[in-house]
């Protein structure tokens, strides 16, 4: 325990350069898995995440389909080689509980009673994992489902904000998120003007979290820009080849 | 007066607001804008007053009214179970199972003198039908004159039927079988999805 580990430099920036309300490079590129129905890959700072779609398909089986609407299936997955170490590839407790948290946040956008009696699965992969790779594989997978052609209302970009040193941090890396006070994922939905996922894992005070938000609100506003640019370009690109 | 599909529009993206037009496919409503649900074409119903947004990858989900080509797969108790693959001439990535009764021939039921399900569709036959109800189930219409099986096999020995004098009658083994038999029978299955 007797680690001591600097988060910020002297000059008040953080361990990887940037001021406290920056994101982190991101790149953008959507339709890149040409079998999956949907596909959308994201690297946001050393974060690298894919996110494929197929669907909607025939709920099998039977039993597990619903007479009014469809079902969402998702599976986040860390690769065995994105982290450090070797991780198992066996899903873990807390890629069940992502899996779950992420569909929960994503049945809010989707217009599931479009499709009765279907499923459609959400795959999202972890190739390269460097803290906040939930909100990454959120906004991936938005995109996946947006390129799949599958009705939704608007999009969602996700990001983390957290507290450090007392201090509130827009983006957290895997360092940040580690050693920092608190960490609140948000997603957000600039079309409706709702959240869709809130978590917090740390103690922040009333005033803090107020700030955390508002704060998480105008990152994810940056974020769904370059979301509209990559679906933009995308299909921009498509009609060209026709 | 319907206009053209024109500009590209994102989800999410605003297009018009409820005083001038009704949100139509594609597109949902939130306090009196209108927006896109999907990736699409901008298309305007002036006489409906109706916006719609036509995607730019069609979901091949079978619809009511949906032209189907499928197989005969087995039967359960007065249905028979069809595996869908041909959507209004699109090939599904994923086939729909779909079912045939009593219901999808009409008026014209029963036909036969028996009146079992037999008579009209065996495993195995290719189908060729209009989806009717997506209610709890896809139920496969086959009363038309165009609709009906389109390849049959013997159900004695397994060869294909052909039809001879109004009759499906087996090459191999002069098998007399009944089926309700679209006016396609034994047309070559690409030049079916063409006509669809």
């Amino acid at each position: 325990m007797g680690e001591s580990i600097t988060l910020f430099s002297e000059d008040g920036k953080r361990s990887d350069g940037r001021s406290l309300d920056e994101l982190r490079p991101i790149r953008i590129k959507v339709g890149v898995l040409s079998n999956a129905q949907g596909s959308a890959y994201i690297e946001q700072g050393r974060n690298k995440i894919i996110a494929a779609v197929y669907g909607p398909k025939e709920a099998l089986p039977k039993h597990i389909s619903l007479p009014d609407r469809c079902i969402l299936r998702c599976r986040y997955h860390m690769a065995p080689f994105s982290t450090t170490e070797r991780k198992s590839p066996a899903p873990s407790r807390r890629e069940i509980e992502l899996s779950m948290v992420l569909r929960n946040a994503l049945e809010p956008l989707v217009m599931t009673w479009l499709f009765p009696r279907t499923v459609i699965d959400i795959f999202i992969e972890v190739l390269q994992a460097d803290g906040g790779t939930r909100c990454a594989g959120l906004t991936a997978a938005v995109l996946a489902l947006a390129d799949a052609g599958i009705p939704l209302k608007g999009l969602v970009a996700a990001c983390a904000v957290g507290k450090a040193d007392g201090k509130i941090l827009v983006d957290l890396n895997d360092l940040e998120d580690k050693y920092g006070e608190a960490d609140m994922p948000v997603a957000y939905n600039p079309t409706l003007d709702g959240i869709t996922l809130l978590q917090m894992d740390g103690i922040m005070s009333k005033e803090e979290v107020e700030q955390a938000l508002s704060l998480a609100i105008t990152a994810t506003q940056k974020m769904h820009k370059m979301q509209v640019d990559a679906l933009r370009e995308r299909f921009s690109v498509q009609r060209r080849e026709v | 007066m319907r206009e053209s599909p024109s500009r590209l529009v994102l989800v999410g993206e605003p297009l018009a607001t409820l005083e001038e037009f009704f949100p139509g496919d594609g597109t949902f409503e939130k306090d009196g804008v209108i927006y896109s649900s999907r990736i699409g074409r901008v298309s305007v119903d002036r006489n409906r007053r109706m916006l719609e947004v036509v995607e730019l990858k069609p979901l091949l989900v079978p619809k009511p009214g949906f032209k189907i080509i499928g197989s005969v797969t087995g039967f359960s108790s007065h249905y028979a179970n069809v595996r869908i693959f041909y959507v209004n001439g699109n090939r599904l990535s994923y086939e729909y199972t779909g079912l045939v009764g009593r219901e999808s021939f009409g008026r014209s039921y029963p036909r036969f003198r028996t009146g079992s399900l037999r008579n009209y569709v065996r495993e195995n036959d290719l189908i060729y039908g209009e989806v009717m109800s997506t209610v709890n189930v896809n139920l496969i219409d086959l009363s038309a004159k165009e609709y009906g099986v389109v390849k049959a096999y013997c159900g004695n020995c397994g060869s294909p039927l052909v039809l001879f004098k109004k009759y499906l009658t087996c090459p191999s083994c002069r098998t007399r079988e009944n089926r309700k038999l679209s006016v396609f029978y034994n047309e070559q299955i690409e030049r079916l999805v063409a006509r669809v």
